[in-house]
């Protein structure tokens, strides 16, 4: 992995494996948000849904899976009514903004030539990357239990521990998270 | 201090009700909103911070302030203002992945 500036924009470099290992997470997530809610699929929509970004015709709930819960947060925590009304209004366009930016780093991460994946991204793609990169942790931080410390954690690692993949991918995304946010803050 | 005007005149008759102490600094007619983002496991501090300076416009310091405040305190304020604005920007958190709520102050 490798991540530097070059004007006007920063570079991405993953070896294959990383590049699989991100594409295969981040179109997990995606899928995640559009198929527990149609409404975020825009060929599934009402055209004016998709137009307006509104979907009144289903009142979005919010979701049992603690992962989306985690994605899509209410917006009122003393609140029930308002916080529903919030969703009903919002959850169809936060939905279809996190999907475009997934399928922006799944799409990236799925043509390796000669066994890696290089990649320049302007300013604003990099902030769209980092939102989807982001997403991914997050619900795998879920998934994982994942605690402020983690160092104990790392320390003891299983081989067979079959949360092992999902731990790994977890740290190579905090990984490029983080060179991405010093190379554009750099 | 709130000026209520009338200055001199102690018997001009008090028409308006206060919704705080009168010796609060706050001239503003009405309790404002708040936005609030909290602490989880997962988000890098770097990427708070990141996302502070983004949305907000603050400067690095005064984002790091917020992020740390967050870290430690468990919440932050991190904008005030009306409803609409306050949910403005709760749906920008929430676009970026963290968690955030408003309130009335």
């Amino acid at each position: 992995m490798d991540v530097r500036r070059e004007a006007p924009g920063l570079v991405v470099s993953l070896v294959a494996e990383e590049a699989a290992i991100v594409g295969v997470l981040a179109a997990q997530v995606a899928a995640m948000l559009a198929e527990d809610n149609a409404a975020a699929d825009p060929d599934a929509a009402d055209p004016l849904v998709s137009l307006t970004g509104l979907d009144d015709s289903a009142p979005a709930e919010r979701p049992s899976d603690p992962a989306l819960q985690r994605l899509l947060p209410d917006a009122y925590s003393d609140d029930a009514e308002a916080a529903g009304e919030f969703r009903r209004l919002t959850d169809g366009e936060l939905r279809r903004e996190k999907v475009d930016a997934l399928t922006l780093l799944v799409d990236a991460c799925a043509d390796p030539t000669d066994g890696s994946v290089r990649v320049g991204l302007d300013d604003a793609v990099a902030e769209r990357w980092l939102q989807a990169i982001n997403d991914v942790r997050l619900v795998l931080g879920v998934r994982l239990d994942v605690t402020e410390d983690m160092s104990e954690r790392w320390s003891n690692l299983d081989p067979a521990d079959p949360q092992l993949p999902l731990l790994l991918g977890y740290d190579l995304l905090s990984l490029l998270q983080q060179e991405i946010i010093e190379a554009l803050d750099g | 201090m709130r000026d209520h005007g009338g200055m001199g005149d102690a018997a001009a008759p008090t028409i308006e009700r206060l919704d705080r102490p009168a010796e609060s600094d706050d001239t503003r007619p009405e309790r404002q909103w708040v936005t609030i983002v909290w602490n989880d496991p997962v988000n890098l501090m770097s990427y708070v911070t990141h996302v502070f300076q983004k949305l907000f416009g603050y400067s690095k310091d005064k984002a790091t302030e917020l992020m740390l405040d967050v870290h430690h305190k468990g919440r932050a304020v991190v904008s005030a203002g009306s409803r609409e604005q306050m949910e403005h920007d709760v749906a920008r958190l929430h676009a970026a992945g963290l968690w955030a709520t408003l309130q009335q102050d």
